[in-house]
């Protein structure tokens, strides 16, 4: 059932309304770079923990609304069995550390404290992403490049990716309707069969993909685009955002945080991997 | 003054065997409403590429000949300058929106010929209420049906303040309401704006209500370019040349024969209208 309380972008849902629209893009995206930097200063998992809840709470305030994550559970469980799996098929172990075997496979604790170490980290970034994704349109994410002087070609190159993102689900769909409509029964084939006929869809999705790519070149050369005199170009949609006082005020806290995580971490390794609870919890491995 | 000149224009593709168009000439005065019709691949879409300088400024081929707009040569002409003079709009309204909302798109045609960004705001506001759309502004692409994307793109080309808007089959992709609401537009665009519009159409009923002149093509050859009226009074000719002519319009010229009265019928539906009660009263006043 479709929420009215959300909007869809390309990269997923938007709250219609959010107190984080009152802050510049600019802003946004440097909250979502602190977001995906901190955690890498951090090896205790139980910090990161702490990270990820102020993440989930960030979910909160900005009024996402979190049934929208579910899309996402599919890649939380890919990353969790991929992490897991690669720890232990080729571990990480001190010299001479004794194996915990289980069924016939050797679990290492050192591995395991790593294992959890990064696993909660990249979990930690992946929510961080999907919130930036879940509370900046399209629109924002270029403003933010535009203020902080990215070239216009570099993000209008953006924005026409994201643009051709969303044609080609368009596309995907209908060559999927017309498929149901000559009697292709997706649901009823096996996993391998699906797997199979994917490669089909792809053959008409390209050849749409280049034929639009085409008429979106004479489209530009019809409205006068012209990358070489871009520096002097107006910005209306910059224009639309300003950067207020909540903006200064909410970079100088992201900035100090982030100050102090890096001071902390280089100067007494605060966060560093053998304070942590985990450390203990598996017997002092380090 | 003439909007559109074109003398002795020969086009061949890069990739065909012969030439598309050898010689053509054709003046089209400004502030005319010209609707161009005939069947597929008779050269209607490159006709208006070589009017917008899409031939030969980004298709490649043999050119020769001038295509001049108000006098000024389009191959020697920037894309800017060429957007300033003619804006175009194209069948797919999918291929044409190249930004993530509508407000985005009308503003990018402007920010590309250098239009202050309080000027943006203020054609924003303008064409918006014109083509209906100030409900969708902040929409993405994906939230617009395509009789809504085919008027963000007239909007988008409005807004340039171009002085001659060519629309090249804008409601061939559409259902038969969205083509509604893209004619309704057009007819809106004629009323209250002073341009020179070019439609390539095969609606022939839309291009007899709309249009001031219309221009016949086959096989690249202008086979008939008169005023609407003196344009379909050559029913067989148009026949010939693979177009089905509005009934209405048959009908007429049905009941000129049958009557003795040799004349141009009327074209456009109201008037047909009333000329076909006339001339029943006039055939009941003989009885």
């Amino acid at each position: 059932m479709r929420n009215e309380n959300m909007k869809k972008t390309v990269l997923g849902f938007v709250p219609v309304q959010s107190p984080i629209y009152a802050m510049h893009p600019v802003t946004r995206i440097i909250l979502f770079v602190a977001l995906g930097f901190i955690p890498l200063f951090i090896q205790m998992p139980e910090v990161n923990l702490l990270f990820l809840l102020l993440v989930l709470i960030l979910f909160k305030v900005s009024k996402v609304d979190l049934h929208q994550l579910k899309v996402y559970v599919p890649v939380i469980a890919t990353l969790t069995c991929f992490l897991l799996a690669s720890y232990t098929i080729f571990p990480t172990k001190l010299p001479g550390e004794i194996p915990i075997v289980i069924y016939g496979i050797s679990f290492y604790k050192y591995s395991i404290l790593w294992s959890i170490c990064i696993y909660v980290r990249i979990l930690t970034l992946v929510l961080s992403s999907i919130f930036f994704f879940s509370t900046n349109r399209e629109r924002d994410i270029l403003v933010g490049l535009r203020t902080l002087r990215v070239p216009f070609a570099a993000s209008y190159f953006l924005g026409l990716t994201l643009r051709s993102a969303g044609m080609f689900m368009e596309d995907y769909q209908i060559v999927r309707e017309a498929e149901r409509a000559r009697g292709l029964d997706m649901a009823a084939m096996s996993w391998l069969k699906k797997l199979k006929h994917f490669p089909m869809y792809m053959i008409p999705l390209f050849t749409l993909a280049i034929r639009r790519s085409e008429d979106i070149s004479v489209g530009l050369y019809a409205k006068g685009t012209q990358i070489r005199h871009s520096a002097n170009r107006p910005d209306y949609l910059r224009s639309l955002f300003h950067f207020g006082k909540i903006d200064i005020a909410a970079n100088f806290l992201i900035v100090a945080v982030f100050i102090a995580v890096v001071v902390a971490d280089f100067g007494c390794q605060a966060f560093a991997l053998h304070h942590s609870i985990v450390n203990v919890l598996l017997g002092n491995v380090i | 003054m003439d909007a559109v000149t074109i003398k002795n224009l020969s086009w061949k593709y890069e990739q065909s065997s012969g030439f598309l168009f050898e010689n053509l000439n054709l003046s089209v005065p400004e502030n005319t409403f010209l609707g161009i019709i005939g069947s597929n691949e008779s050269g209607k879409t490159s006709l208006v590429s070589c009017i917008k300088g899409i031939i030969p400024n980004i298709e490649t081929g043999i050119y020769k000949g001038e295509v001049s707009l108000f006098g000024k040569a389009v191959k020697d002409m920037d894309s800017d300058l060429i957007a300033q003079t003619a804006g175009m709009v194209f069948s797919d309204p999918d291929a044409q929106f190249t930004t993530m909302s509508v407000e985005e798109e009308i503003a990018f045609g402007l920010e590309n010929i250098g239009v202050s960004v309080e000027e943006i705001r203020e054609r924003i506001q303008w064409v918006s209420k014109l083509t209906h759309l100030e409900n969708l502004l902040d929409k993405p692409p994906y939230d617009l049906s395509g009789g809504q994307k085919q008027r963000v793109a007239i909007a988008a080309v409005l807004a340039t303040h171009p002085k001659i808007m060519i629309l090249d089959e804008p409601t061939s992709m559409l259902d038969p309401k969205s083509k509604d609401e893209v004619f309704d537009i057009l007819q809106q665009i004629k009323r209250e704006l002073k341009m020179t519009i070019i439609v390539v159409e095969h609606n022939i009923e839309k291009i007899a209500e709309l249009s001031d002149a219309v221009l016949l093509m086959n096989k690249g050859k202008i086979i008939r370019y008169e005023e609407t009226r003196t344009f379909f009074s050559a029913v067989d000719l148009l026949k010939e040349n693979g177009l089905k002519v509005p009934e209405s319009i048959e009908l007429i010229y049905y009941l000129y024969d049958k009557y003795g009265v040799d004349t141009t019928a009327p074209v456009k539906f109201n008037e047909i209208a009333a000329e076909i009660q006339r001339l029943l009263r006039l055939n009941e006043e003989a009885v």
